[in-house]
């Protein structure tokens, strides 16, 4: 049905709108997690009266400004970039997927913008009440808007709710209620907000370590660590809870993403969880050789993870890609051809219709929907394109895992220290402090990396692959516009960068 | 299945609200 | 779902589109401000009073654009995947110069912003003047049409290598891109001798600035005008096929004489009204007869684009891949779905009007500026 168009630009494109994510993704876990943060020193100050609290609440809110605006430059530029560079996409499912980002505009933008000029400018201009109030709803904008996101991106990963149009060449919503409560879109959306407070968390633990170190604002400092760290305590622990959703929705609706995060070729049962391991850079789907190199694992973990028995079947990326009628996988090849013979009789229908010859028009229609969850797999060319990039996935699966594993114990002992008050003199700790910032960027970057490296080659998992979604741009506008962003980003990130130093430099305003 | 964990999400922002009051109170420090 | 039938829905959301895009006039004085401050502030002081004016409101603006974006993603798909992607140096323009907005009002003032506060205010002039200048052209497009071909496969082809650029050789588009930069410029004024405290001699030059800048619209108001007149637009029939007409926007603000004709003209004596209040006496209240006089006349503006069985983005590279109401719009479910959601929209305008009215109590004072820490304001 569409052309296959130009390979080198899809690869720009796909580079340009993993720039533009990241870098976008660099601003919003603060935003996320601190106006909730803000929100929690503003109520004690409410709540006491005492003007240090509000003094704490204007210096935190002071780096959030300057972070909040890079993520609404960064942001504009994803919302516009679906129509730019994947006008296929667009039109294929924007019955489905406009939805919720024109509700994410009215129902959390909206919220953001209003109330974050009364928060940040409104001090002296409202009520000690409403301006409480409005720095709670700058939180909750936020939050919302992170939940509309996700629905979107949750139902790229699980289309469900719709059906397509043969008529019009699209998808269309059939329920809006499904997509929204997608049990992907859900358990995402926790785990991306919850790893976001925590990594507002690491933030302000890791601010706070230099001001310890350099011997400044020590109340200030150790006010601000014990609410952090029990704010990245209690969520750290949904982080986790929720990424174990995650996998085990993996496990159900896309397979190949979660034995690409295991590296996990040959399926068994019972199958182990990978702990670390380093990958065999010669091996492919299909060829026999070893995956590893070196691992350890730990057995009948990943059927548990997967299936929650431990003595369970897994399916590998072999399986999955090239069958096992034993465990009802149907491979890759035959998936492919019933999905060529649905663009068939798609086209066939078409012509028909236009010629008025309603009969055959009635037949190739039902060919068509015979075949209809395949039509993806029709633009595909090898069984092999449904496997993603292994090594990306797998490693960053389990950096981000380790990281998530190491941060909340990072908080627990800087709760703990930060009430015995001995926190000051743990100078080994304090330094290690500081790199919880890189340290939570890496974690919280590479989240998104596992998922959408993992859903590869799928825009749209099993029904629009990647190639078929984008523009028909040739390959040189979308090289220009990537190295316009790269500079342009590039620019706003480094001022960025250097502005929240200086700012921290300078520290909260004089009592 | 999904308000279960929209729940516990809701709860755990007051308790660590309230968690961190506690703790503050008990360090003198609120 | 709620008892409208598709083409009523489309309507309904046109509307909804024409009023979101009207509202983005009207909050484009923040834009017009922005150029302001490089024609009209003299000393830092008066800069910053200017930027702090605006900065409480520019969010505002590009959450419209955004929403004026997205609802056209929701809507009208067809058209999003088409213009966006077809015109492609256009839209990434105006993109660039609102990223560079964005962070200007906050890093601005700050130490250590990398590139010095002068590079933050030829920013937000660029976002003002380029940005905004593109938006304008762009809306032109709506009438004077883009080119681009749409296959039976929803292949979308542009049919010319400056991908969107091309704009910029019709006239027409140059006016309306004029029109808006210069009408923003007159609204800028009216809001800003509304917002602060009247003090030095910047106020006064705000108020000449609304009556020359009013002076600026006319010849391309004019223009525009009688081009609506004597343009040939684009209609289409009742099996869609689409069919050129000649004078069919001046057809449509006839044939809609209320929310047409009537809107226009009384947009336009609102807003010349604010504008002679505002130059001619000392009051301050230019803005609450300007403001919904841009409403109105934006409401006009998109509404005899999209109704009467218009093309609203028509295609002089081929006629029938024109885009309409009928052809570019979403499902009934999702139509339906959308309309539903924006029963919210009331409770929207009210808070935000809450908020707004909160913090527009009191004028924007040297004071304020001179009190507070360099940190504590744009």
């Amino acid at each position: 049905m569409i052309e296959a168009m130009d390979l080198t630009a899809v690869n720009w494109a796909r580079a340009q709108f993993a720039l533009t994510a990241m870098v976008h993704w660099v601003f919003v876990p603060l935003t996320l997690g601190l106006s909730f943060l803000l929100a929690f020193f503003e109520t004690f100050y409410y709540k006491t009266g005492n003007p240090e609290w509000k003094r704490i609440t204007k210096f935190w809110m002071r780096l959030f400004a300057v972070n909040f605006a890079a993520g609404l430059a960064t942001g504009l530029i994803l919302e516009f970039q679906f129509g730019t560079n994947w006008s296929n996409y667009s039109w294929m499912v924007g019955d489905i997927f406009g939805a919720p980002l024109a509700i994410e505009v009215l129902f959390a933008f909206f919220i953001e913008a209003t109330f974050f000029a009364v928060m940040f400018f409104g001090w002296e201009r409202v009520s000690k009440r409403f301006h409480l109030f409005s720095t709670w709803m700058v939180a909750i904008g936020s939050n919302l808007s992170a939940l509309w996101i996700l629905v979107a991106n949750g139902w790229m990963q699980h289309p469900v709710g719709m059906v397509f149009n043969p008529d019009l060449g699209r998808f269309e919503m059939q329920d809006i209620l499904t997509v929204i409560t997608s049990p992907v879109a859900i358990s995402h959306f926790i785990h991306a907000t919850s790893s976001s407070f925590l990594f507002a968390s690491l933030f302000v633990l890791s601010v706070s370590s230099w001001y310890l170190l350099k011997k400044r604002h020590l109340q200030l400092a150790r006010r601000s660590i014990v609410v952090a760290s029990v704010f990245g305590l209690a969520f750290s622990g949904l982080v986790i809870l929720s990424g174990d959703q995650a996998a085990y929705d993996n496990a159900h609706l896309q397979p190949m993403k979660l034995a690409a995060m295991e590296a996990l070729y040959r399926g068994s049962e019972p199958a182990g969880l990978v702990a670390i391991g380093v990958l065999n850079p010669d091996k492919r789907p299909g060829d026999g050789q070893t995956a590893f190199d070196f691992q350890i694992h730990f057995p009948f973990m990943l059927s548990f993870l997967a299936n929650r028995e431990l003595v369970s079947f897994v399916p590998g990326i072999d399986d999955l890609v090239f069958g096992n009628p034993g465990r009802n996988i149907e491979g890759v090849t035959e998936k492919i051809i019933k999905g060529k013979a649905a663009l068939e009789s798609l086209a066939l229908y078409r012509t028909a219709k236009k010629n008025n010859d309603h009969a055959v028009a009635e037949q190739h229609l039902t060919t068509f929907r015979t075949n209809e969850n395949y039509l993806g797999f029709g633009y595909l060319k090898s069984p092999e394109q449904t496997v993603p990039h292994v090594p990306t996935v797998f490693y960053s699966f389990r950096i981000m895992v380790i990281l998530g594993f190491l941060f909340p114990l990072v908080c627990l002992v800087y709760l703990y220290l930060a009430m015995k008050d001995r926190i000051f003199d743990q100078k080994w700790l304090l330094r290690f402090g500081l790199l919880l910032i890189p340290l939570g960027y890496l974690a919280s970057q590479l989240g998104w990396v596992v998922t959408e490296v993992g859903r590869q080659p799928w825009a749209i998992y099993n029904i629009l692959p990647v190639n078929v979604a984008q523009s028909n741009l040739g390959a040189a506008a979308v090289q220009t516009t990537f190295f316009v962003f790269l500079v342009l980003l590039g620019t706003l990130l480094t001022a960025e960068i250097c502005i929240m130093l200086k700012q921290i430099k300078i520290g909260p305003e004089e009592k | 299945m999904a308000l279960v964990w929209l729940i516990i999400w809701f709860a755990l922002l007051i308790l660590s609200l309230k968690g961190a009051e506690y703790l503050l109170k008990k360090i003198d420090e609120l | 779902m709620l008892g409208f039938d598709h083409l009523q829905l489309q309507q309904i959301w046109w509307i909804v589109i024409s009023l979101v895009g009207a509202l983005f006039i009207l909050m484009s004085f923040v834009q017009g401000g922005q150029t302001l401050l490089a024609t009209t502030a003299r000393t830092e002081l008066e800069k910053t009073l200017i930027v702090n004016s605006l900065g409480r409101k520019w969010e505002l603006t590009y959450t419209l654009l955004v929403l004026f974006g997205g609802a056209f993603f929701a809507a009208f798909p067809r058209f999003y995947a088409t213009s966006f992607s077809g015109a492609y140096w256009v839209w990434m323009l105006i993109l660039m110069t609102f990223v560079l907005q964005a962070i200007s009002y906050e890093f601005r003032k700050k130490p250590g912003n990398l590139l010095g506060s002068r590079t933050y205010e030829w920013f937000l002039f660029i976002n003002g003047s380029l940005g905004l200048f593109a938006i304008g052209a762009a809306v032109g497009t709506l009438f004077t049409g883009g080119n681009f071909h749409i296959s039976e496969t929803n292949l979308i082809t542009w049919g010319n290598p400056a991908r969107g650029l091309e704009a910029l050789l019709v006239p027409f588009n140059l006016a309306v891109g004029f029109l808006v930069v210069f009408l923003a410029r007159v609204l800028g004024s009216l809001y800003l001798v509304n917002n602060l405290s009247e003090e030095g001699g910047l106020v006064d030059r705000l108020r000449n600035a609304a009556f020359n800048n009013l002076l600026a619209v006319l010849p391309f108001l004019l223009f525009i005008l009688y081009r609506w007149i004597t343009m040939t637009g684009y209609g289409y029939t009742e099996n869609g096929e689409i069919i050129l007409e000649k004078g069919k926007y001046f057809q449509n603000l006839l044939a809609m004489p209320v929310p047409g004709l009537g809107f226009l003209l009384a947009g336009l004596v609102l807003i010349v009204l604010g504008v002679i209040v505002t130059r001619f006496t000392r009051s301050t209240k230019g803005i609450w007869a300007g403001g919904p006089g841009a409403v109105l006349t934006g409401v006009a503006l998109f509404l005899i684009l999209g109704l009467n069985k218009t093309a609203f983005y028509p295609s002089r590279f081929d006629l029938q891949s024109s885009l309409t109401i009928e052809n570019a719009s979403s499902s009934l479910y999702t139509l339906s779905a959308m309309t539903l959601v924006a029963l919210a929209v009331p409770f929207i305008l009210a808070y935000v009007s809450y908020v707004w009215r909160l913090m527009n109590s009191e004028k924007i004072s040297a004071r304020d500026i001179e009190n507070k820490k360099s940190h504590d304001f744009y």
